[in-house]
């Protein structure tokens, strides 16, 4: 039996909690004193706290004791040890780690989605923006830069003139002329003039195949303007091809 | 023992198994130190014991900590095995005629003397004159350097002198020579009727 004194005082202690008061110390500024960490000046002051304080001198002792526990470390009995790590939910992490290794790719897929603008769009926006520039600069190079002369390609053919004709446009329109140069740089100045586009200029036997685009509305006053560079033939329809474009054949008189 | 353990308790919530073994191990041997004190529990009483506190942390007792250090933490984990003891023995109240809840005092520290005393919200009388008795023990152990006091406040708390020893680092027989000087005041100014 314990002693009338200590029994009776035990009766006591259940109450500690009525010995608190608002200065009392923190649970981590008396583990700070056990273990010292603390600043000299407040190394005192603690000390001092504790020493006409029965709440924290409870306090005290009781860390002070779990302190001792975790430096004194007493190896559980095997099974007990065995039946506590046991309750590791297992199963129910095999589970979940198969749901998410079925699930990741479709999850992955989706943060992919979204994370991509932030994570790769940039360099897309920075190569399409170089691309802008460089197209932008070719732009404006060939605004400004006068147009290179057309190059003529002279493709040998034994075929008659008129079959080609036949071939890309019912009915080409026709130019003769003597010099079939000038009449060249001339008709190639006039499409231009009229906003027309060069397509395509082959030499061809005894003459040249231009063919050009054109707007509809520009096709008058072209024609007109055609007529007076020499002997023109132009028939009312049948000078585009399939494309739309225009044909017409320069042929040397 | 490790050095992180808020760190282990984080692996421990994210249910990472390295965590887990490392926590049972080492609060496992911490668990077991707190409950071989009480004399009131067999071997067996203490090991159901330390799986029901184990149960309860891996089941969200470790997610509801809500301290930044490992002093909040201990007396958080000694909180709750201290609170399944007591469960435990209430469970198995009925089976065990040996333990008496509310009964007679027994040698050293039982886990019965934590359990709440529920008069003082019945008889608040009992309450103030606890406080009274113990306002005048604090009076006299303000006199004692602090050392006496722990020695003192551990020794009334049912600690055998060999723990006391243990814990606070002192010869053995320091123990008893300063208890007694303690508590020789108090008899002294209280006298042996008071308390």
């Amino acid at each position: 039996m314990a002693a009338p004194f200590e029994s009776k005082l035990k009766k006591y202690l259940k109450n500690m909690e009525i010995m608190k008061t608002p200065s009392c110390l923190n649970t981590d500024t008396i583990g700070f004193y056990i273990e010292n960490k603390l600043p000299k000046g407040e190394k005192v002051r603690v000390e001092k706290h504790i020493s006409s304080c029965l709440y924290c001198l409870n306090q005290l002792t009781e860390l002070k004791e779990l302190i001792y526990f975790q430096k004194q470390s007493a190896p559980l009995p095997s099974h007990l040890l065995q039946k506590i790590k046991g309750l590791f939910p297992r199963e129910e992490r095999q589970r979940k780690e198969f749901l998410n290794n079925f699930f990741s790719p479709f999850i992955q897929r989706i943060s992919d989605f979204f994370t991509f603008p932030v994570r790769q769009w940039r360099y897309a926006a920075v190569s399409l923006a170089t691309a802008l520039a460089v197209i932008l600069i070719l732009i404006i190079y060939r605004g400004v830069t006068p147009e290179k002369p057309f190059e003529i390609v002279k493709i040998p053919s034994e075929k008659p003139f008129t079959m080609l004709s036949l071939k890309e446009a019912k009915n080409p329109i026709i130019i003769e002329s003597e010099n079939i140069d000038n009449t060249f740089e001339q008709v190639r100045r006039l499409i231009r003039v009229h906003n027309g586009n060069m397509q395509e200029a082959l030499w061809i036997e005894k003459g040249i195949k231009l063919i050009f685009s054109l707007r509809r509305e520009e096709e008058a006053s072209l024609f007109n303007e055609l007529n007076k560079l020499g002997r023109a033939k132009i028939e009312k329809e049948g000078y585009r091809d399939k494309r739309g474009n225009i044909v017409v054949l320069l042929k040397e008189r | 023992m490790f050095e992180d353990t808020l760190l282990v308790i984080e692996g421990c919530v994210r249910e990472e198994e390295w965590a887990w073994n490392i926590f049972v191990k080492e609060f496992g041997s911490m668990a077991q130190n707190i409950l071989r004190k009480f004399s009131d529990l067999a071997p067996h009483d203490r090991e159901n014991i330390m799986q029901n506190v184990f149960i309860k942390l891996f089941k969200g007792g470790l997610g509801n900590f809500q301290g930044t250090t490992k002093y909040e933490f201990f007396k958080y984990f000694k909180t709750v095995v201290i609170h399944e003891g007591i469960s435990y023995l209430k469970s198995e109240r009925k089976d065990k005629e040996n333990i008496s809840l509310n009964g007679v005092d027994s040698e050293g520290l039982s886990l019965k003397d934590l359990i709440p005393d529920q008069d003082h919200l019945s008889k608040p009388d009992l309450t103030a004159e606890g406080k009274e008795v113990l306002k005048i023990i604090q009076k006299i152990m303000v006199e004692s350097p602090l050392l006496d006091q722990q020695i003192f406040w551990m020794k009334v708390q049912g600690y055998k002198d060999e723990e006391i020893r243990k814990i606070l680092g002192i010869p053995l027989g320091t123990v008893a020579s300063k208890y007694s000087r303690i508590r020789m005041r108090i008899i002294e100014v209280l006298g042996e009727g008071y308390i």
